[in-house]
């Protein structure tokens, strides 16, 4: 089903009057593939979204969907949404309320042409892959949270679009029931096949659905890459903040050895990290990114004196519910660390090691 | 608010709101209220039961209503998708121009048209003429059923608007989004998803417009009488001065009938709407955004043009072209006597003084009625001022103008103070507040659902009684709405025709009734400028209003200023 297609966006630019809502976007959705659009609220994910839709018009760039311009703002090509071929789930379902379940998945069959014999097949097919089953003849006001998404994504797929485009659609369910339709998401897509796009500001959601991720910041695509590389090695301190680093230390970078780079903190304290071509140079001022519950906290010991571990002093700590927050002085820099027991003591001397994951950001990939 | 307050507030409501109908329907099984000991009859039944005009009456007002209803409520809808989407250049315009089509009285649009497309000497058929368009002419004719209803759906479409704007704007997007998404066009999607949606909004706004239709009074009176179109209105006048003895039984009667048409209208309209839900899933509708402009736009904004001018800027302006015509139709001879003529009847003068009486005590004094009766319904639902203002609210608007002015006369002539009112600007005054209040009582109703309890709990918190809070707080919050809420029942106030019809004297009239006689007697210039002279003091006294209380605001915030230099220094 679903037949795989790519998409391609170029320099696309879209305002809201004087407001510029999306800046020379430019990205390639391979067809297949799961895109996440990850970034936080009035980013311009969702008009990014709403634009490869056809439900706003850009000022400016292409939008190719398989080999056909949907959008060439310079030679006035605007398909409408209505003949894209495409299926989306809205971040509120946009369920029509007036009509049943099977009304629902039924009107895209009967806009699109399909001939009403094939509908019946279609439309239990579908609601067998959402476990929809037997609840066909109810309104959406007669279903709860989790029934109503998978209504949506059923409504989204019966007419095997070419492109799946889904605006946050777990944003409104419980943990639990997040957790479950996103596995279940992902089987679908693996089973469908169909070229799916995710937009979100949940980086867990983006990382288990997605297969590439790009982060996007005051509409301009800052990072694209695939979960791990967007979680381990985030490009600028937008993307670490917003993929859960906490801590951002001032180093210069004193050397680089091979996959290795030696950095020095203001308290002189030297220490050695992995690292790779996109590393800044020697030289440069940069900063280290790390994630509090990645660090190793310890008491100051003998054995705690050799390379990359850091000295200081704990100067506060707070429960969290579950974690323990620990602020520790590193020569004028505060650093935060998170355990589950406690670790030490107001006042006491503790040693620090940053884990392996930590990031080097060059100076001004800030953001 | 004490316990005995509460209770003179509960009386108040009852007599000056529910009590009336029940005059009204005892005045039916008694006959006139002008005779003290009535005995019981069934006379006025049998009189209308009777009357072989019946039939005819309600096959008129229907088709009255129905023909506006649907033409105002399709227009309406289709401004109202202009406004929320179209990205019209001219959209703006529309809103401004529905409310002021709304906030022009009834009698004098009718007069308006009734100079407009009247077939011996009205502009329109003149121009079409002129331009060898004689036959065409002769349909541009006011005094017709299609002219009659032509001129109802272009006034009403006005209230049809501003009833239907906020659900469709507010509709959500995102469901049309998942229509278009699914493959249907921009308009399939409205026809197919967001009318059906909005179906209760659009089944209220036409029970309501029906409702209007069968009350309406002037409209017909002036466009359809002249041509023996008889609505059940009509026919409620025609029982008491349309024969030499008033036939108050049967116009009490008939009264009733349509009270209780009106009445099966509501019901039919609750039940309908019962138990059915079309509120959308969303908890966060995606707000409604109009698009980029369309290359056609511009038939939309010849469309906004068209209808500017057709239903507001023409009628506008054949009513100041004709209070300077010495005759109407003899178009290039101006003259003011329409105006002196006016300023120098006794009558005239008195009418544009009730008239300012009701616009300056009446108006305001309604407006904070209602303000207070919406405040009762929306904060204490359950208590008895809550129940009795939710019905006191509804029952003068289910009674038809004429007959209501049935019901109060019935009612004030029976009651020993007011009954030394009758012929005096006072007792009209009353009446029109009466008839006004459903108006001010849903204007304030908007406004109040729009402030957060919560902002009163934090006033009780520190201390306030709850008219303390309400006064405080909300009427404070809620003046400008209020402000325009006065301005609007002022001009309702001005051209209500069937309330003051039976009240007046040649002591008490107001420019509606004073204007009403003119036109009968011919004189349309003369009732034009009545109405326009009435507008133009109306407007005077409303700046000068609004001067002394930026004056008062300044000196209040020059002694404030002192008071805090004094504090300082």
């Amino acid at each position: 089903m679903g037949g795989s297609i790519g998409i391609t966006i170029a320099h696309l630019d879209k305002r809201y009057g004087a407001v510029p809502v999306l800046r020379d976007v430019s990205l390639g959705v391979r067809p297949g593939s799961f895109v996440a659009l990850l970034g936080p609220s009035g980013c311009g994910k969702t008009t990014l979204l709403r634009a490869i839709a056809g439900l706003e018009q850009p000022d400016g760039g292409s939008i190719h969907i398989g080999d056909r311009a949907v959008v060439d703002v310079s030679r006035g090509v605007m398909v409408p949404p209505q003949a894209r071929r495409l299926g989306m789930v809205f971040q509120h379902y946009a369920l029509w309320p007036h009509m049943t379940v099977w009304q629902n998945i039924a009107y895209p069959l009967r806009k699109q042409g399909f001939a009403r014999a094939e509908w019946p097949a279609r439309i239990t097919a579908m609601a067998e892959v959402v476990g929809l089953a037997g609840i066909l003849d109810r309104r959406p006001a007669q279903l709860s949270g989790g029934q109503q998404q998978r209504v949506a994504l059923a409504r989204a797929l019966v007419s095997e679009p070419a492109v799946l485009l889904l605006d946050e659609p777990l944003s409104n369910l419980d943990a639990n029931l997040r957790g479950q339709l996103r596995r279940e998401l992902r089987q679908i897509h693996d089973r469908q096949g169909t070229t799916t796009i995710l937009v979100t500001h949940d980086q867990e959601e983006a990382a288990t659905l997605a297969d590439v991720i790009a982060v996007i910041d005051r509409g301009v695509i800052v990072q694209v890459g695939p979960p791990a590389a967007i979680l381990d090695r985030p490009a600028s301190r937008f993307v670490a903040t917003f993929v859960g680093y906490d801590n951002f230390i001032p180093v210069h970078v004193a050397g680089r050895d091979g996959c290795a780079a030696r950095v020095r903190l203001a308290s002189g304290a030297h220490l050695t990290l992995p690292a790779d071509a996109g590393h800044p140079p020697p030289g440069c001022v940069a900063t280290l990114a790390a994630r509090s519950e990645r660090i190793v906290l310890a008491a100051c010991t003998a054995a705690h004196d050799g390379e990359n571990w850091l000295r200081g002093r704990v100067v506060r700590v707070q429960s969290l519910g579950r974690w323990l927050e620990t602020t520790v002085d590193c020569g004028g820099v505060a650093i935060l660390v998170r355990s589950q027991a406690p670790a030490a003591m107001v006042g006491e001397a503790v040693a620090l090691r940053l884990p392996g994951d930590t990031a080097i950001l060059a100076e001004g990939a800030g953001g | 608010m004490t316990r005995a307050l509460r209770l003179l507030a509960a009386f108040v409501l009852v007599y000056l709101l529910i009590w009336p109908l029940l005059m009204l329907v005892r005045g039916a099984f008694t006959g006139s209220p002008f005779m003290p000991s009535a005995h019981w009859t069934l006379d006025g039944f049998g009189t209308v039961l009777g009357d072989a005009r019946l039939g005819r009456n309600v096959g008129a007002s229907l088709l009255l209503s129905v023909g506006i209803a649907i033409g105002s409520v399709a227009l309406a809808t289709g401004f109202a998708v202009v406004r929320t989407r179209a990205n019209a250049r001219l959209g703006r315009l529309v809103t401004p121009m529905m409310v002021l089509i709304a906030a022009t009285p009834t009698l004098f649009y009718a007069i308006s048209w009734a100079m407009l497309a009247n077939p011996n000497a009205g502009i329109i058929p003149r121009l079409l003429a002129g331009a060898g368009l004689g036959g065409v002419a002769q349909l541009f004719n006011a005094f017709s059923w299609p002219g009659l209803i032509s001129v109802g759906v272009l006034k009403v479409t006005g209230f049809a608007y501003l009833f239907l704007i906020g659900p469709v704007g507010a509709a959500d997007r995102s469901q049309e989004d998942a229509a278009v998404i699914a493959g249907a066009t921009r308009v399939g999607a409205f026809l197919d998803i967001t009318i059906p949606l909005l179906a209760p909004a659009f089944f209220a706004v036409l029970m309501l417009l029906i409702i209007f239709g069968i009350q309406v009074y002037d409209l017909p009176a002036v466009l359809g009488m002249p041509v023996g179109i008889e609505t059940l209105s009509l026919r409620v006048n025609d029982y008491l001065v349309g024969t030499g003895t008033p036939d108050w039984a049967a116009a009490n009667a008939i009264s009733v009938l349509a009270m209780l048409l009106v009445a099966g209208l509501v019901l039919v309209q609750t039940a309908a709407l019962r138990g059915k839900s079309h509120v959308t899933m969303g908890g966060k509708a995606a707000p409604v955004r109009a698009g980029r402009r369309q290359r056609y736009i511009w038939l939309v904004d010849l469309g906004i043009l068209t209808f500017a001018g057709v239903a507001l800027v023409a009628p506008a302006a054949q009513f100041v072209i004709g209070s300077f015509q010495p005759f109407f139709g003899l178009y290039g001879v101006w003259t003011l006597r329409n105006y002196a003529t006016v300023l120098s009847d006794p009558v005239g003068i008195g009418a544009l003084q009730t008239t300012l009486v009701t616009a300056l005590v009446g108006a305001p004094v309604t407006v904070l009625a209602g303000f207070f009766m919406a405040y009762a319904v929306a904060r204490t639902p359950a208590s008895l001022l809550g129940v009795l203002a939710r019905i006191g609210s509804w029952v003068p608007a289910t009674a038809p103008g004429i007959v209501l002015s049935v019901a109060l006369l019935s009612t004030y002539l029976a009651t020993p103070l007011l009954r030394e009112l009758f012929g005096t600007p006072w007792l009209m005054v009353l009446a029109l507040g009466v008839g006004a209040t459903p108006i001010a009582v849903r204007a304030a109703e908007g406004m109040i659902a729009q402030v957060s309890p919560e902002l009163e709990d934090v006033a009780f918190i520190c201390g306030a009684s709850r008219a303390a809070a309400a006064m405080g707080i909300v009427a404070r919050l809620c003046a400008p709405s209020l402000i325009g809420a006065w301005l609007m029942i002022a001009l309702w106030m001005a051209g209500a025709l069937d309330v003051p019809l039976l009240l007046q004297s040649n002591n008490s009239q107001t420019v509606a009734t004073y204007a009403f006689g003119l036109l009968n007697a011919g004189e349309i210039g003369k009732a034009a400028a009545v109405f326009l002279f009435y507008l133009l003091l109306l407007g005077v006294v409303v700046a000068l209003l609004a001067a002394a209380g930026a004056l008062a605001g300044r000196i209040v915030a020059r002694q404030r200023l002192h008071v805090m230099q004094m504090a300082a220094g």
